[in-house]
């Protein structure tokens, strides 16, 4: 898929000054805004007609939150993505959105570059992980092995865990790559691989919990 | 003997005022009874004292202390040092004073001019002084009993045993009904203040934050004045979004309670360094906390003097097994191998010593790696 025929993005904010602001930043770059939204309610409204390649998503939004839209968005429209942005970088709904789908996440702080390298990316369907991204899912992983009960999903790779680190202190994919003598585009893998294995998990979670609760067609 | 100097302390809660109230309550009818067994024991043998009308002095001095003191201790001013310095003065008097007193009737009874009654006073310690006050004070009256009857009669010993067994054993149960007491108002308290915490969080993060945060991202782009301004918000924004994130609670009891050492470290993030953490929470000892977090300080610091003008900083933070790690790099000018082999040769002195030293004097470590052009990265370790 190339970077020119995914442009189309759709924003979810309830602050009218940063819809402004990511509107006006995108557009200057060729990206075309096909809808904005201010509630979790009118994402998901105005996603169907729309059609937007990539959705930019605030986490505290009205309801639904940004975390549940992002569920819904990955289970019922696998080919748009979703970047999350959010204020204040609260641990649990990162990772609930991350888990659910998101392909990366970025802190509203973040400057224009960063923000359209990381919609640039999204769009490709590449994963953004900032180091702060990296530390929890390190983190997550880490939790997962402690707990046995959630064995199940596949674990992180030894070069998997060292690469998530040093995007974790902050290293560029560049320089991740100079350092272990491999390719740029290695690296990306290895992140990607990252995430699709913690989606993973919680596909596995999600359908166990199906089953305990007896909701679920074993067949399906 | 353990005795606090002030009424009350400052920090007893409403629930242990409430619970000294009801054992208060118990000790002054407990020296009600008490008063009344010596006074009648003493009725029946004034006749054969030695002194009858001393003998009836003490019996007056018993009923009178024995009012004035339930007046008193019913109101938590009245439970001062003095009122338990002369509460014990009067009961050691009574029972010093028997042999005289009494003669030869103490030595076919065997019981002070006191009987009982001046074990209120132990018991009244061990209730508003705890397990140490109440056992000692005991010990002190159950020896003088034992010491002014003449003759070692096993009853008689039996008996000024029982003393500072009971009024120890009272002072530990009300030691442990303050430790419960307390435990469950700074659960409580903690609750009330994350809750409070968390609705200030919502208005904050709907306001405050995002302004913040949108001009840390537009500031940059308005020339050098609005890049200042930027980085005062950046600045800001990091303060106030720790300060949200941070979920412990300091009720001021506990100085030294554990740390969380990541809300700690998270207060450093700014416009130069940005913070990740692996861990929801890593608790751990607040003197080492203490010293890591200021080894943390002094590499900040040493970024800004010496990796450049434009150089930035991350830090990791991550636990592992019971140690805590931190991962700090910068993307500055560096330093040569032979810089490298020279800073850490240079022992205690300079940045490199001063934070090995400090981590080493916690039972932590730190290791240096750089190379020129390329940064520096600490690995700084600290047992939990």
């Amino acid at each position: 898929m190339d970077d020119t025929s995914r442009r189309r993005v759709m924003l979810v904010d309830d602050h009218p000054i940063w819809l402004d602001a990511l509107t006006r930043d995108l557009e200057a770059e060729g990206f075309q805004v096909v809808a904005v939204a201010h509630t979790g309610d009118e994402c998901l409204r105005r996603l169907p007609a729309t059609h937007p390649d990539v959705v930019v998503m605030d986490l505290n939004i009205p309801e639904p939150d940004g975390a549940t839209c992002t569920e819904i968005i990955a289970r019922d429209y696998p080919d748009v993505n979703v970047l999350v942005m959010s204020a204040s970088g609260e641990r649990d709904d990162v990772l609930r959105a991350i888990r659910a789908g998101a392909r990366g996440y970025l802190v509203k702080s973040a400057s224009k570059a960063e923000l359209l390298y990381g919609v640039r990316r999204t769009a490709e369907g590449d994963a953004v992980f900032t180091p702060g991204l990296a530390g929890m899912v390190l983190g997550e992983y880490r939790r997962m092995v402690t707990r046995p009960e959630q064995d199940g999903g596949p674990a992180l790779t030894a070069r998997e865990i060292d690469v998530l680190r040093r995007v974790a202190k902050g290293m560029a994919y560049r320089e991740i790559a100079e350092e272990l003598y491999v390719s740029h585009r290695t690296v990306q893998n290895h992140v990607q691989n990252v995430l699709r294995k913690l989606q993973l998990h919680n596909r596995v979670e999600l359908t166990r919990y199906a089953i305990e609760q007896g909701l679920s067609d074993l067949d399906d | 003997m353990m005795v606090r100097g002030e009424v009350r302390s400052p920090d007893e809660t409403d629930a242990e005022a409430s619970i000294v109230d009801a054992g208060y309550w118990v000790v002054i009818w407990i020296r009600y009874l008490l008063a009344a067994h010596a006074v009648l024991i003493n009725a029946f043998r004034w006749r054969q004292a030695a002194h009858p009308a001393l003998l009836a002095a003490i019996m007056v001095v018993i009923i009178v202390w024995s009012i004035v003191v339930g007046r008193l201790q019913r109101r938590p001013d009245g439970r001062s040092l003095l009122a338990i310095r002369v509460d014990l003065g009067i009961a050691m008097a009574v029972v010093l004073s028997s042999p005289y007193v009494l003669g030869p009737v103490l030595r076919t009874d065997h019981l002070t001019a006191g009987v009982y009654w001046m074990f209120a006073s132990a018991i009244s310690l061990a209730v508003s002084r705890g397990f140490r006050a109440g056992l000692l004070s005991g010990l002190a009256l159950g020896a003088a009993a034992l010491l002014v009857a003449p003759t070692w009669y096993l009853p008689s010993v039996a008996e000024d045993l029982a003393l500072p067994v009971a009024s120890g054993t009272i002072g530990m149960m009300m030691d442990g009904l303050r430790r419960a007491i307390t435990e469950r108002d700074i659960q409580r308290a903690r609750a009330a203040a994350l809750a409070e915490r968390d609705r200030l969080s919502r208005i904050v993060h709907d306001g405050t934050l995002q302004v913040l945060a949108l001009v840390e991202r537009e500031g940059r782009d308005l020339g050098p004045e609005g890049a200042r301004l930027a980085r005062l918000a950046s600045a800001q924004e990091a303060a106030l979004r720790s300060l949200l994130q941070d979920r412990t609670v300091d009720i001021g009891r506990h100085d030294a309670s554990p740390t969380e050492i990541t809300v700690m470290l998270e207060r450093h993030q700014g416009a130069g360094l940005t913070v990740s953490t692996t861990s929801g929470e890593i608790v751990m000892d607040a003197r080492r906390a203490r010293e890591l977090d200021l080894a943390v300080q002094e590499l900040i610091t040493n970024v800004a003097k010496h990796a450049g003008p434009d150089a930035r900083a991350w830090l990791l933070v991550e636990q592992d097994g019971d140690e805590v790690v931190v991962w700090f790099r910068d993307d500055g000018v560096g330093m040569s191998e032979e810089q490298v082999v020279r800073a850490r040769e240079a022992g205690h002195m300079g940045i490199s010593g001063s934070v090995t030293g400090r981590l080493e004097a916690v039972g932590g470590s730190a290791r240096l790696t750089s190379r020129a052009g390329r940064g520096v990265e600490w690995e700084l370790r600290v047992p939990m």
